[in-house]
């Protein structure tokens, strides 16, 4: 995956939408921006790879992420999408 | 030549601009005034001021109310309103219209102003000094001139090959021309491209479009810059069809011109709150996919639904041989490819992606059409982008696939392109005439408009990858057919 700058998006599970979910992606340098059924979030791939302890550099999208321990009740998936082309 | 049968000034009544420009001459050391002079002198130094005259001329700007911008040795450069410049003169400032070549080499009427009343010179934004104990000798308002030797050029360059150009071919191949005529042009509508940026090319300038700051989403990017080009020149597309519309540009690319923040750019978008938003990139999958829309596609859909349920027309490209979910989302124009040959000729575009949506009943995409080209590059509009940009540079070369190249230089910031890219911002821009027109129609009305007055396309394929054909009335490769701007906007004032 080479772009430097990465989104995914979380979706929530029955027991969100969590406020605290937000702030603990804002705290670990993301920038969160709300959806419909989940957040947006998005980062470097650095802070990627670092919070959720994955080598993305080879990745193939659309990869699904491990959601973070403490936040599985509120959260049911994290994906990074398949990247969107030009037309 | 200017037109004979047209006159070449005249009056509107019209208010002059809140603020205006000029330039006073100070009372010349030689004794004679630089208005008084017939024919220019082999020099200007008789013309020069005592230093003692331009510091009381500045006072007197100063109590008049105008502000010195700049000053030499023969005058001053002001700005003010234009009550500074009748207390100045004595005389009155009024508007007029006159004919001239302006941009792009086209006739129009630009605005002038003048100091018209009593003893004033008649000579265009010439005007006296109303007192004679003041050490001036006259003023001058600025007279509007256009831009000439710019890089890049505001003026597309000539090629060989057969293309359409911004504005006037593309407005007249989707039948704007009449709307415009009628006062219609979009006027305000706020349009929102989610693209890879876009780059300030003196076209948009030189025709006085409308666009605002460049919003960023992704850090680090700046706003004034378009790696790709992609953003810039397909905007322009916009304008043609819409040239009173306002458009706020999302730049979602990364410094390399990446696509990487699409969805972060589509909800920084719907948080403006904007009448139409427009995209010209998605994604790819199998078609037919092996299964239903997968927990990504739902979730992305969702937001795309939230924006029309709040009133915003969406429009999306239809993809040029890719399938992917945006375009079927219920509710959104898929804008898809129609192509208009030298004769006139009307057929599919063999670059457009065109199906049934397995995902949706009684989806198709496209739902209609804009002007796209054909394959193998869609090489079919002129469109401005930035000097040196990834798109002028790649289709000013020749490809294993098309030995042809566009016919521009690498460096030119021109480049032949189009794709469902082009067509969705041409279909942004009709919406935007329609809602110019008729503000407040919920999107269903937009799109209905649209696709009811569209012209039938019955010949030619879409792309290989689907192989639908066009066939009178409504087909899978071109929708409802070539989007005929000023008959939906007509639709929109009978219907609506």
């Amino acid at each position: 995956m080479e772009p430097d700058y990465v989104e995914a998006i979380l979706e929530w599970s029955a027991g969100g939408p969590a406020p605290e979910t937000r702030a603990w992606f804002v705290q670990r340098g993301f920038r969160t921006m709300p959806m419909r059924v989940g957040l947006l979030i998005s980062a470097d791939r650095a802070t990627f790879e670092r919070v959720f302890g994955v080598e993305l550099r080879d990745a193939d999208p659309p990869v699904e992420l491990t959601v973070p321990l403490g936040l599985t009740a509120a959260v049911a998936s994290i994906v990074i999408p398949k990247p969107r082309q030009f037309h | 030549m200017l037109s004979s049968r047209m006159p070449f000034q005249f009056e509107t009544g019209a208010p002059p601009p809140e603020m205006l420009f000029g330039y006073v001459s100070v009372r010349s050391q030689g004794g004679k005034s630089a208005f008084s002079v017939k024919k220019l002198p082999k020099s200007a130094k008789a013309f020069r001021a005592k230093a003692s005259d331009r510091q009381q001329a500045a006072k007197n700007l100063s109590s008049a109310g105008l502000t010195v911008v700049s000053e030499s040795q023969l005058g001053y450069a002001v700005t003010g309103p234009p009550g500074a410049f009748e207390e100045l003169s004595g005389g009155k400032v009024i508007t007029v219209e006159q004919l001239m070549r302006a941009e792009s080499g086209r006739e129009r009427y630009v605005t002038h102003v003048d100091i018209v009343g009593d003893k004033q010179p008649t000579a265009c934004g010439h005007g006296q000094i109303k007192s004679k104990t003041m050490r001036l000798e006259g003023v001058l308002l600025e007279r509007p001139r256009m831009l000439q030797g710019v890089f890049p050029s505001p003026i597309a360059p000539t090629v060989e090959q057969f293309h359409l150009r911004v504005p006037d071919d593309v407005a007249v191949g989707m039948a704007a021309s009449a709307a415009h005529r009628a006062g219609r042009f979009g006027d305000g509508v706020n349009v929102t491209m989610v693209d890879s940026g876009q780059y300030p090319h003196p076209f948009f300038a030189a025709h006085r479009y409308d666009v605002r700051p460049t919003i960023t989403v992704v850090p680090g990017t700046s706003p004034t810059q378009d790696p790709v080009g992609h953003g810039t020149g397909e905007s322009a597309n916009i304008f043609a069809v819409a040239p009173g519309a306002s458009l706020q540009a999302i730049r979602a690319s990364n410094n390399a011109g990446a696509l990487v923040s699409a969805i972060g750019g589509f909800l920084a978008a719907k948080q403006g709150a904007p009448a139409i938003i427009t995209n010209s990139w998605g994604g790819d999958g199998p078609f037919p996919p092996p299964g239903p829309p997968d927990q990504f596609d739902i979730v992305w859909a969702l937001e795309i639904l939230d924006a029309i349920d709040n009133g915003i027309v969406v429009v999306f490209s239809a993809g040029n041989g890719s399938f992917t979910i945006e375009p079927q989302v219920p509710g959104v124009i898929g804008a898809g490819g129609a192509y208009i040959t030298e004769t006139f000729d009307l057929r599919a575009s063999n670059y457009a992606s065109g199906y049934q949506s397995p995902w949706f009943a009684n989806r198709t995409v496209p739902d209609a059409c804009g002007l796209v080209g054909l394959l193998p590059r869609a090489q079919y509009i002129m469109l401005p982008i930035p000097p040196g940009c990834l798109i002028d540079v790649g289709q000013s070369q020749p490809t294993p696939n098309d030995p042809n190249d566009d016919g521009t230089a690498p460096n030119d910031g021109w480049a032949l392109f189009s794709g469902t890219s082009a067509a969705a911002p041409q279909l942004a821009g009709v919406a935007a005439l329609i809602l110019g027109a008729r503000p407040g129609l919920t999107p269903a009305q937009v799109g209905q408009a649209m696709t009811a007055t569209a012209t039938d396309v019955r010949t030619g394929r879409c792309n290989p990858r689907f192989n639908n054909p066009a066939t009178v009335g409504h087909d899978q490769a071109t929708g409802h057919g070539l989007v005929n701007a000023s008959a939906a906007v007509q639709f929109a004032i009978d219907n609506f």
